[in-house]
């Protein structure tokens, strides 16, 4: 049995309320907007297809795709700060993701250019990775752990975990083996910021602060040794952040932290709650199923694959899956689409650009997916701001209204009720029910066919907690 | 006195008269601390404002470069000459001149000077605005408004105490007024719309989280439908109250605070961006006053004569100081290890400075006053217990303030 069919045959239990399976159309909206980070066309969504297989297929080959899970993986390596941040330059390091997702490198791969990256901020994407840390060993370190390991190391900076059991030593000698990297400003075009290896350098680690008394801190601060916390000490052969990266990517929890990510992502909860919870008693739930998913991907560590499988999986495709916030990015791409509303860029309303906001490469689509979805729907999900935002913002009446307007320019006018089937399309992947279409109707006819009977319906749709949400 | 005319009509350079200007006495000793602060409005100098150019002037040091210090209304206090009006407010200042921190990083000490901690990897510590949220009651406005944006965020107090941010106070009523168009008909039938919808939605899904949803919404659409959101039009002022405020986004923002304040907000920080002045410190500094000085001095006038300031505490703060030393491109760095800031407010007493730094500037000569004390400062003014702690989701204990004691010079 290949551990893709395993891992389909697995039967759902308690970690998954069981379920009949979702309907094509779900299935539909759903997936396109887990793995390809958008809704369906309206076109597609006139006749969701019933084989899902292809379906994930073509959603895993789609440039959508690498853009998506390029935006995970930046996220994943930079936090909070995924773009906006004086110190590294979040635009580069997502275009090399992207390059990456195109190329399908492996995981293993593309984590061990990061931790290995040299040059500068604007020229090597993967260097915005330890970049965003300042390129600091105790932060580099820290991230690395939650990032790609799933564990709190960093807790151990400062004191030995009082749950797990890494201690401090074992902390600053995995933070030594970036003794030797250096963050500094590069000669070049532009002399910007960059990474690079010098030939001598050492790690202190503070004295221990359990006194509080500084100077004694001060005093009892000593060079560590550079020492994996599996023990293993790197050779003076090669460069000392290769054998990290070897190491780190050879842990045991570096491929089943990031399948429970992918998971949690996909299904709403990860079998290891919280995600950087890999500790060393650290418990999962359903611990068979994490373990044959991340033994399948350490195969190849493909993650179109891990995608894949996950999405063609019982449990992935049930109904009543849980409601889970549209992200930023999900939520724009799929308007711009649906409304061929688009940003000029002074941050004023425009016509839709040929090709939309995923046009490859291009610096300006670049911008509409990395800026302004974050300045339409400030605030997190389910905020007040973003929730007033969403509401009255005058992106949302300046959305509401392009939109209303170019279906009208498409379809003609007065509006009938294909405009509103096209919006309900569009944006939910479904018809509207008979109720709802007799409703909806009264609308139409109650503004005599006039466009703002559209924009009412539209804007309501895109408050609906339906639109706002995959499920 | 100075009646509230006066104050409109006062130009630019103008300080009050002294006649108020003698240093209050503790008059009420402990009674007096029983008190409450009901509200407390920070003012944030984003970028690390130089101590030198504003509360801690140097004049004839080398390091103090060519910036000249002022009298103020209270004897013997001077300010740089940067502030003029607000040395005119002197007898509500209480300036710190010895805070001290380890922090020289914009993000970490941004976040200690709203948090009360230094940044750690496992736990986001909430901004003290969130933290006065948790411990008020909510009123028809959120308890905390931000004006201009800066680091706020609820940590794992969650999100219901987040603020609402207005990120651009020339704007206030951006995003809450709604437009005249739909206010009429169409915004009912809208809201009408989408809460059949959200009902149909919850019934075929899950129902609770849908009302959970919802329940957001209809918090917004009640703030959007309320005579409250009155408070976010400035329109609404004179035109020589808004005058005297200054022709700035931050003067508005001054502005706003006042009437949020007046309104039942708990806790507003406004922001004055740009003070990073690596280069050429002195003109930068000297321009950041021009805005800073008459919305500051007028704030403090108009709590006062709404008789708002016996229970609204202004303080001005940023995240560190600049260096004592001027560097090749006649700017200051940053330096954490002596800044100031400044309070006001009905129980810090003004007209007093508190500890010092030492001749040039770059450390602490007495009285070293840690960014812990100053929050549990705030937090005792607000009659909250720096000590009580909060558990986060994952059972960690964590209190309000760690090891700061109240800074007792501005309680008496």
């Amino acid at each position: 049995m290949t551990w893709i069919a395993l891992v389909i045959a697995l039967q759902i239990d308690d970690h998954i309320k069981p379920g009949d399976p979702c309907r094509d159309e779900e299935f539909l909206r759903r997936a396109s907007l887990d793995i390809a980070g958008v809704a369906p066309a309206w076109e597609d969504a006139k006749s969701p297809p019933g084989d899902r297989a292809a379906l994930v297929d073509k959603l895993v080959a789609s440039e959508e795709f690498n853009l998506h899970w390029a935006r995970f993986l930046l996220e994943l390596t930079t936090e909070r700060r995924a773009i906006r941040y004086d110190e590294h330059n979040g635009r580069a390091l997502h275009q090399w993701l992207a390059a990456q997702m195109r190329a399908k490198q492996p995981y293993d791969r593309i984590v061990h250019a990061l931790i290995t990256a040299k040059g500068t901020a604007n020229e090597d994407g993967a260097t915005n990775f330890l970049l965003r840390y300042q390129a600091k060993p105790s932060d580099a370190t820290g991230a690395i752990g939650r990032a790609f390991l799933g564990a709190r190391l960093q807790c151990a900076q400062c004191h030995d975990h009082p749950f797990d059991k890494w201690t401090r030593d074992e902390f600053w000698g995995a933070a030594a083996f970036f003794a030797r990297t250096k963050r500094t400003y590069i000669e070049g075009d532009d002399g910007n910021l960059g990474i690079v290896d010098i030939k001598k350098g050492r790690v202190m680690m503070p004295g221990e602060k359990d006194d509080g008394d500084e100077e004694q801190v001060e005093e009892r601060r000593k060079v560590v040794a550079p020492k994996w916390i599996d023990g293993t000490a790197p050779g003076k052969d090669r460069p000392m952040r290769e054998q990290l990266a070897e190491l780190v990517t050879a842990s045991p929890t570096f491929a089943p932290s990031l399948v429970n990510r992918v998971w949690a992502r996909m299904t709403g909860r990860g079998f290891v709650e919280p995600l950087d919870g890999f500790g060393r008693r650290a418990k999962a739930e359903r611990p068979e199923l994490l373990a044959a998913l991340a033994e399948g991907f350490a195969k190849d560590f493909d993650l179109r694959k891990l995608v894949r499988t996950i999405a063609l999986s019982k449990a992935y495709a049930r109904a009543g899956a849980p409601l889970r916030p549209l992200s930023v990015d999900q939520m724009h791409a799929t308007l711009v689409r649906a409304t061929g509303y688009h940003l000029d860029e002074d941050g004023s309303g425009g016509e839709e650009p040929e090709g939309g906001m995923m046009e490859e490469g291009e610096d300006e689509a670049a911008d509409y997916a990395d800026q302004e979805p974050a300045d339409m729907f400030p605030g997190a999900p389910r905020t007040m701001r973003r929730s007033l935002n969403q509401l009255n913002g005058g992106y949302m009446h300046d959305i509401v209204e392009q939109g209303a307007r170019h279906l009208m320019k498409q379809m003609g006018r007065p509006v009938t009720m294909a405009h509103v089937e096209r919006v309900y399309l569009a944006l939910l992947t479904r018809r509207p029910s008979k109720e709802e279409a007799e409703r909806l109707s009264a609308v139409v006819k109650g503004a005599k066919g006039k466009r703002e009977a559209l924009e009412d319906i539209l804007w309501a749709v895109l408050n609906s907690v339906e639109f706002q949400s995959n499920h | 006195m100075c009646t509230r005319r006066d104050f409109l009509r006062i130009g630019a350079g103008a300080t009050f008269g002294s006649a108020l200007a003698a240093r209050l006495t503790p008059l009420f000793g402990q009674e007096a601390l029983k008190r409450r602060a009901k509200a407390c409005i920070v003012l944030w100098m984003a970028g690390g404002p130089s101590h030198l150019e504003t509360w801690d002037p140097k004049p004839g040091k080398d390091t103090g470069g060519p910036t000249k210090a002022i009298d103020t209304a209270v004897k013997g206090m001077q300010v740089a000459a940067n502030l003029p009006k607000v040395a005119g407010m002197a007898k509500h200042l209480s300036i710190v001149r010895s805070m001290t921190s380890k922090e020289a990083d914009h993000d970490r000490a941004t976040y200690l000077l709203h948090t009360g901690y230094a940044p750690q990897e496992t736990v986001a510590h909430p901004a003290i605005g969130c933290a006065v949220s948790k411990e008020v009651e909510a009123g028809e406005l959120p308890s905390f408004v931000s004006i201009g944006e800066s680091y706020n965020d609820a940590g794992y107090l969650g999100l219901e105490h987040a603020p609402l941010v207005v990120p651009n106070p020339d704007d206030p009523a951006g995003g809450l007024a709604v437009p005249e168009h739909l206010r009429k008909r169409r915004w009912a039938e809208r809201m009408k719309l989408v809460d059949e919808m959200d009902r149909s939605f919850g019934a075929r899904t899950d129902a609770a989280q849908v009302a959970e949803d919802v329940k957001v919404r209809e918090r917004a659409a009640k703030l959007l439908g309320s005579k409250a959101i009155e408070a976010f039009d400035i329109g609404k002022e004179e035109e020589a109250v808004r005058a005297a405020y200054g022709d700035s986004p931050f003067g508005r923002g001054c502005l706003l605070s006042r009437r949020l304040v007046e309104r039942g907000v708990r806790f507003i920080e406004v922001v004055l961006d740009g003070w990073d002045t690596h280069e050429n410190n002195f003109d930068a500094v000297s321009g950041l006053c021009g805005v800073l000085d008459p919305a500051y001095a007028a704030l403090l006038w108009e709590l006062e004569e709404r008789k708002l300031l016996d229970e609204t505490m202004v303080v001005w703060m940023g995240e560190f100081g600049r260096t004592a030393d001027i560097n090749g491109a006649n700017g200051r760095d940053h330096q954490s290890s002596v800044f100031s800031v400044a309070a006001a407010s009905f129980e810090i007493t003004g007209g007093r400075v508190i500890g010092a730094s030492d001749e040039a500037g770059r450390e602490v000569k007495e009285r070293p006053v840690g960014v812990p004390d100053l929050f549990a400062t705030i937090y005792t003014l607000f009659g909250f217990d720096p000590s009580k702690q909060h558990v986060t989701k994952e059972g960690r204990p964590i209190k309000l303030v760690d090891k700061g004691k109240p800074v007792s010079e501005l309680m008496e």
